[in-house]
């Protein structure tokens, strides 16, 4: 059995390679249809994981809330320029409580707001992102400490002068030496620095480290209370939280507890001077759009892989009948009509299976340059590459069936005539 | 000693409807026995039906009534499988147009009947080679046709049609595209063929290739219409 497949698939490379132009070209419809399949698979899918990465970053248990500075009508931006400039908007201690102790499944409300100032050490000085916030951050937002550790709610209740630093930011402020336990400057208090945080979470993005992405990458974590108390920027800030993040105890109670948030805050606030983020309700909405991506390119597949499957029909036809004399030969010394069938068929598999990874050659190069040269992301998944591989197969036998048993209904005698 | 004979037909009859009421009897009733190591030429006018009758006995086409037993068996109805499966195993034939394989060498088109025997791999290519050696082409294995004289393809030809050791060599014509100088090495091989013990049967319209065999079949109009035996040498 084995023997024989080997047999019959060496004819057919061997009459394709008689052929060797008529071959290529037939083979190019699968090759260009296989590889855009899997070029534009590999796209999307890149799209999708960076959606995906956003959200997980942002936490699917997580409700976020931002502080947003209310629309006001031309005239009372008119006439109270200079109050406007001090009036207060955004999320509250208020509603923090409220929605902390009145909701069920809610685990933590935690906040953060940030500001930039500048941060002293003994040898230097750098524009920094300072970042108010709870004892909670590590497990809201998966950030870890590398080395020392995150500061506690105790030292946030007793408003502690200790901080937490990036790890390019420490770098730069203390170049040598043991960091933990120094201290830093910010106007002009003194902060103990008892933690660098771990490259990861929402402020580590890899953007080149040029200009303002600079500052977003020096980061110092601040216990709330005591940015509240000492940096003047938090003190007299317009908002007591930029952001607000609620931690729900399980996912699937995000959307009951973020409909519950957004009655609260609804009856908290007279003007829309805050916005909710569910990154759960964004994922569904990025699988909903990565479906119908998937649907619009499975189309074009279709399509592109349907023409390569006519091709292939068409030029078997052709050599179907510019080979009756040999069908006809073979016939009279003893080939049965289904050898015949599987002699075409082989052929045509052969041409699309052999179209269908060169496609997929093609089609795992062509996102690698996409890549490199657009920074867009694309991921090749062994899926796409099977699913292309069976396609093929399958476009090599639907469109060489018809020829194949054309060749073989052929009556010896006239094709022997031929 | 009565052995049974190779080939055993009666009141073969071969039609060609033409649409509508036209029939035309190619084969109007032929009796015939050809018993194992004879030699059977036939001869006969253009349209008389050797054609048709080589045919038939190379099992390529079915008879419209009659019964055919070859080798014993009764091959007049079977289905199209095992009609393959009997030109497969059973006969060897060469065509006046020599019908090779252009793609392939010489060597691949000795060994095209093999390709459809599965049970008969083993051993096959030194078969192969050694009916190339006997045809006298064993220093053009790997020419193709094109490269080769028609006496030559006719050879290749006859090699093909001993690879799978058949019970029957038909010939239609075998000499019809040579010259008298190719056509004498051609007649020679089947000489020796039939010296072996070889059953064959030929068509042909030469008489001088005629005379070669044991018995001449003269037809006329879909019939046998005269037999001439030769006397043995
Ligand atoms: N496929 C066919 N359809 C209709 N008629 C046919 C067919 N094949 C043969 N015939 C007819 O059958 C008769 C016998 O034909 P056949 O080919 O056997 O003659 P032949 O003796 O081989 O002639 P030639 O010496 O010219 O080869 C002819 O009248 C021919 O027209
Ligand atoms: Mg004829």
């Amino acid at each position: 059995m084995l023997l024989q497949i080997h047999r019959i698939l060496s004819l057919g490379v061997k009459n394709l390679f008689l052929h060797k132009v008529r071959s290529v070209l037939t083979m190019l419809g699968i090759v260009f249809g296989v590889s855009s399949v899997i070029a534009m698979l590999a796209v999307g899918e890149g799209a999708a994981l960076k959606a995906r990465q956003e959200i997980t970053r942002l936490g699917s248990r997580n409700i976020i809330l931002d502080s947003v500075e209310p629309p006001q009508n031309a005239a009372s931006q008119q006439t109270q320029s200079s109050a406007a400039g001090r009036r207060k908007y955004g999320l509250t201690e208020m509603d923090r409580t409220r929605i902390a102790r009145t909701l069920p499944h809610v685990l933590i409300v935690h906040p953060e707001s940030t500001r930039t100032d500048e941060v002293t050490s003994a040898t230097s000085q750098h524009m920094a992102t300072l970042i108010a916030t709870g004892a909670d951050l590590p497990e809201v937002r998966q950030i870890e400490c590398e080395q020392g550790r995150f500061f506690t709610d105790l030292e946030v209740l007793r408003v502690a002068p200790v901080c937490v630093l990036s790890p390019s930011l420490s770098r730069k402020l203390i170049p040598f030496g043991e960091v933990i336990g120094k201290a830093v400057r910010i106007e002009a208090d003194y902060y103990t620095v008892i933690g660098i945080s771990r490259k990861a979470g929402q402020y580590h993005d890899d953007v080149p480290a040029t200009g303002k992405a600079e500052i977003t990458r020096n980061l110092v974590y601040l216990p709330v209370t005591t940015a509240r108390a000492r940096v003047s920027d938090f003190t007299f800030g317009r908002t007591q939280f930029d952001t607000l993040v609620v931690h729900v105890d399980d996912s699937s109670h995000v959307p009951e507890v973020a409909r519950n948030v957004e009655s609260i805050l609804l009856s908290l606030h007279r003007e829309k001077d805050y916005k909710m983020t569910v990154p759960l309700e964004l994922l569904a909405q990025a699988r909903r759009t990565q479906r119908l991506f998937n649907v619009i390119i499975g189309s074009i597949a279709a399509i592109s892989l349907l023409v390569g499957g006519i091709g292939i029909m068409n030029i078997m036809l052709a050599t179907v009948t510019e080979r009756t004399r040999e069908i006809g030969i073979r016939r009279a010394l003893g080939a049965k009509r289904r050898d015949i069938i599987w002699q075409f068929l082989a052929e045509t598999t052969v041409i699309s299976l052999t179209g269908g990874l060169i496609g997929i050659l093609l089609g795992m190069v062509i996102p690698g340059l996409i890549s490199t040269l657009t920074k867009i992301p694309t991921v090749v998944t062994t899926g796409s590459v099977v699913l292309s591989v069976g396609i093929s197969l399958l476009i090599g036998i639907a469109f060489g069936i018809y020829p194949a048993r054309r060749a073989a209904s052929l009556d010896p005698i006239e094709a022997l005539r031929h | 000693m009565v052995t049974e004979p190779v080939i055993s037909i009666r009141s073969l009859r071969k039609g060609y409807f033409l649409g509508g009421e036209n029939e035309v009897m190619a084969l109007a009733g032929i009796d015939l026995d050809v018993a194992a190591g004879e030699y059977v030429a036939i001869m006969g006018p253009s349209g008389s039906g050797k054609s048709t009758l080589l045919n038939l006995l190379g099992c390529l086409d079915r008879p419209t009534s009659g019964s055919y037993y070859l080798g014993g068996d009764d091959v007049a109805l079977l289905d199209d499988d095992s009609l393959s499966e009997v030109r497969g195993h059973r006969l060897g034939f060469i065509f006046q147009a020599y019908n090779l394989i252009a793609q392939l060498t010489v060597i691949e088109n000795i060994e095209v009947p093999l390709f459809y025997q599965p049970d008969a791999t083993r051993g096959s290519s030194a078969r192969c080679l050694e009916l190339a050696a006997r045809v006298g082409l064993a220093d053009r294995l790997n020419h193709r046709p094109k490269q080769l004289s028609g006496g030559q393809q006719q050879r290749v030809a006859i090699a093909r049609a001993l690879v799978n050791d058949p019970l029957l060599i038909l010939a239609d014509e075998p000499t019809g595209n040579l010259d008298s100088s190719t056509e004498e090495d051609v007649l020679c091989l089947l000489d020796e063929l039939h010296a072996e013990g070889r059953t064959i049967i030929i068509v042909t319209h030469d008489e001088l290739v005629a005379n070669r065999a044991d018995r001449i079949l003269h037809m006329k109009d879909g019939r046998i219409a005269r037999i001439v035996h030769r006397p043995h040498s």
